[in-house]
């Protein structure tokens, strides 16, 4: 087995997350030496020995400037193994660990472990620097002996057989991995294997044939002795090399002196998957989830005892709350849509305690604006007939009849719009959601109400050309209960003047663009 | 007061449902009461207890989704001292449902806590997730039994569920202990293998069990016949690791 797909001395790093072991709460947390968060203070893994500022040297190294310098491969001479050895020779105590998702420290030859791989009994012998050990590593033991109940077994032992007779040591039953086969990779080429071919190449592993039976012998099966795992670990990946990386066997000069293409193999690369979730564990720390998950609580207690909102809004609160405490509960994926609904909540309470504010602030000071607008008109209306003839003309048009009809119709619609805004104003104030950002709608009710019944008046003129005439009459209530509604309902009269205007004005456009929305 | 183990691995296929499966007949056979309760909308639980999760009426998202609905009407006795609360196709439904629901984390305590179900074991099969259906078994649960295939993506997953752990111990169930790590699908000649299992007593020491579930025909064919591996094959390697884990699991109360 190759130390590339061995997972010897990193099931700590594969499998215990950034904070360590949950059932062990008192160790420290193991540093992760690739994958995952590092631990605090400490750079992720690998950053530590990247030189910072770049020389001209480096930088041309790592962006060749020639087809030729892109590809050519990474040769292991002596001199430079020889330096490899001596720069990191705590590296090559260090098997199976293959940082290959970034690219190597360039004032260092590619790494080539030259050493036969250790067994297990040696490995955990061999003394390691410490520093460049994974931290597993360092307190490796060999593990006990898998109890197998073989068929065998089964046959000799009674039920009553305790377990431990059935223990032996592990170095009896586990073969050391340096018996394990060595043989270099597969040398393809560039030629590309075909699997469906009916010829073989000769170099190629021989597919079974479709139907073959299940019981054919599993020697006919097996591929060529020479395709083996690799035995050395494979070189970096260079700069832009794609999704393969390119390794070299240097126990093989043929495949030394074929660089240029033949005798390479095509590995896979350790692709970096994992580096989403790197992100998201430096981006969204524990730190962070915790900080969101008390926020929950206390705005889960703040709307529980929130007196401003509706029994609905808190409701709502409520529901969100346990929808974003849900979200976070998945995964540290949902934290922005879980912060979303807590920012939501939160908003929603502070809202709610200032339109609480703004309800006996605003909302009071605005009844009383409209109150003495209401008195002021109801005077206008009952002392109008004495005021009427001061307007009039005396010719056909200003008549004193109809000066007076204009004046109580105009006074009807603000009366009509200060009671709209009386009746608004009472409702928020009873349910405490005024908001302040309409108090221009409250303040200019009363003259916009005034404006309308001005505008009933000369609409109906124009309806009824005998406007003198109908002020004899009772159609003269008519326009004062008109002129009421329009300033009551002054938003839906607007609406019904722009869609008259539009009409007049640009009606054919109106018409097409109606067309076009429908 | 039962022992409450729920069964857990982010992972698919790595023997969940077959370790509660035989552990719960492994611990029936020694004489206790067990409760097998089935989480995973696959519902593989129920299926190899020979129900038909399609047409069942009251199941584990009868009690997951309505709040008066009892949990010992739902119950079936499926073998002698081995009772079941079936699964669903519904539960892939419950997730989204359950997430407007409140305290939805907690609503299977709640319902066993309501219930009182006279068992001595309570063994939870969850999804191949992390999602409110496992974290209702982990807070649920007193112990939590890790099932990782010996392989290298199983141990990856691992990773996952101790994260989910760290969550539930701190903001819902701080009791939440490990039962333990069993190795599944051990297959003895291979180095791999052998490898992984180091690594997870490397790892968790002595909370992994000193016997492994051997990778074996027997472990396959069992749900097919609807029998657990312990009547399936009574002699097979898996069956005895079975009993040999209801023996540790039963002698540590």
């Amino acid at each position: 087995m190759s130390d590339e797909s061995s997972v010897a001395g990193k099931g700590a790093e594969i499998m215990l997350p950034p904070q360590g072991n949950p059932f062990k709460k008192d160790e420290p947390p193991k540093a992760s030496k690739s994958v995952g968060t590092p631990a605090e203070g400490v750079p992720p893994a690998g950053l530590e020995e990247e030189p910072m500022d770049l020389t001209p040297e480096d930088i041309a190294a790592r962006f060749p400037s020639t087809q030729d310098e892109r590809n050519a491969v990474p040769v292991a001479s002596g001199d430079a193994a020889a330096s490899v050895e001596t720069a990191t020779s705590g590296d090559v105590a260090t098997p199976g660990v293959v940082d290959s998702a970034r690219p190597p420290v360039l004032n260092k030859a590619p790494r080539f472990d030259l050493e036969p791989t250790p067994s297990l009994e040696t490995f955990a012998a061999t003394p390691m620097d410490a520093a460049a050990s994974p931290p597993m590593a360092a307190t490796f033991e060999a593990p006990a002996e898998p109890i197998m109940v073989t068929e065998s077994m089964a046959a000799s032992e009674t039920a009553a057989t305790p377990v431990d007779s059935m223990a032996a040591p592990i170095s009896e039953s586990i073969p050391p991995i340096e018996s394990a086969p060595t043989a270099s990779a597969p040398t393809v080429g560039f030629q590309p294997y075909n699997p469906f071919a009916s010829a073989p190449d000769a170099g190629a592993p021989s597919a079974p044939a479709l139907g073959a039976p299940a019981s054919e012998p599993a020697a006919t099966r097996e591929i060529s002795p020479t395709v083996a795992p690799v035995s050395t670990p494979p070189a970096p990946p260079r700069q832009g090399s794609g999704s393969t990386a390119v390794s070299v066997d240097v126990d093989r000069p043929d495949e030394i002196d074929r660089l240029t293409g033949r005798g390479v193999t095509l590995d896979f690369v350790k692709t970096p998957v994992t580096e989403d979730e790197f992100i998201l564990q430096m981006l969204i720390t524990d730190e962070r989830v915790d900080e969101l998950w008390d926020r929950i609580e206390k705005a889960e207690k703040m709307a529980i005892n929130d007196e401003n909102t509706s029994p609905k809004q808190r409701s709502e609160n409520l529901e969100s709350l346990k929808i974003a405490r849900n979200l976070l509960l998945g995964g540290k994926r949902n934290y922005e849509d879980a912060t979303r609904y807590v920012v939501e909540v939160e908003s929603n309470l502070i809202y709610g305690s200032r339109v609480h504010r703004w309800s006996y602030s605003h909302g009071i000071l605005l009844l009383v604006y409209e109150l003495v607008w209401l008195v002021l008109l109801v005077l206008g209306i009952v002392s109008g007939p004495n005021f009427a003839p001061n307007f009039a003309t005396g010719g056909e048009l200003l008549t004193r009849e109809f000066v007076l009809t204009i004046m109580i119709t105009m006074l009807s619609g603000g009366l009509g719009g200060v009671m709209k805004s009386i009746y608004s104003l009472t409702t928020h104030i009873i349910k405490r959601d005024f908001d302040r950002q309409h108090n221009l709608w409250y303040i200019t009710g009363p003259i916009v109400g005034l404006g309308m019944g001005f505008f009933v008046v000369l609409v109906l003129s124009i309806g009824v050309p005998t406007i003198g005439g109908a002020a004899e009459g009772r159609t003269v209530y008519v326009f004062y209960v008109l002129a009421f509604l329009v300033g009551f309902q002054q938003n839906v009269a607007l609406r019904l003047v722009e869609r008259a205007i539009k009409l007049f004005f640009s009606g054919g456009e109106e018409k097409e663009s109606e067309e076009k929305s429908s | 007061m039962p022992r409450q183990i729920a069964v857990a691995n982010q992972k698919g296929g790595v023997g969940k449902t077959t370790t509660v499966v035989n552990l719960g007949v492994a611990l029936a056979e020694l004489g206790a009461q067990v409760l097998l309760v089935d989480l995973d909308p696959q519902a593989a639980l129920t299926a190899t207890c020979n129900l038909d999760p399609y047409h069942l009426s009251r199941t584990s998202y009868t009690v997951l989704s309505r709040d008066n609905t009892s949990l010992v009407a739902c119950l079936r006795t499926v073998w002698p001292n081995l009772h079941l609360l079936p699964g669903s196709v519904d539960l892939a439904a419950a997730e989204l449902m359950m997430a407007n629901i409140p305290n939805a984390a907690f609503k299977l305590r709640e319902a066993l806590n309501r219930a009182r179900v006279p068992v001595d074991y309570v063994l939870f099969d969850t999804p191949p997730n992390l999602g409110l259906l496992t974290v209702n078994a982990l807070v649920a649960a007193g112990e939590l039994l890790i099932p990782v295939q010996c392989q290298y993506l199983s141990m990856r997953s691992v990773r996952a569920l101790l994260e989910t752990v760290w969550l539930v111990h701190k903001k819902m169930n701080p009791q939440l202990d490990l039962l333990g790590v069993l190795a599944t699908m051990y297959r003895e000649h291979s180095d791999h293998s052998r490898e992984v299992l180091a690594e997870l007593r490397s790892v968790f020491e002595d909370k992994v069990f000193d016997f492994v579930i051997p990778d074996e025909d027997a472990v396959a064919q069992a749900p097919v016949a609807k029998k657990s591996v312990l009547t399936y094959d009574p002699n097979s390697a898996s069956a005895k690791a079975y009993r040999q884990l209801a023996e540790v699991i039963h002698h540590e109360r």
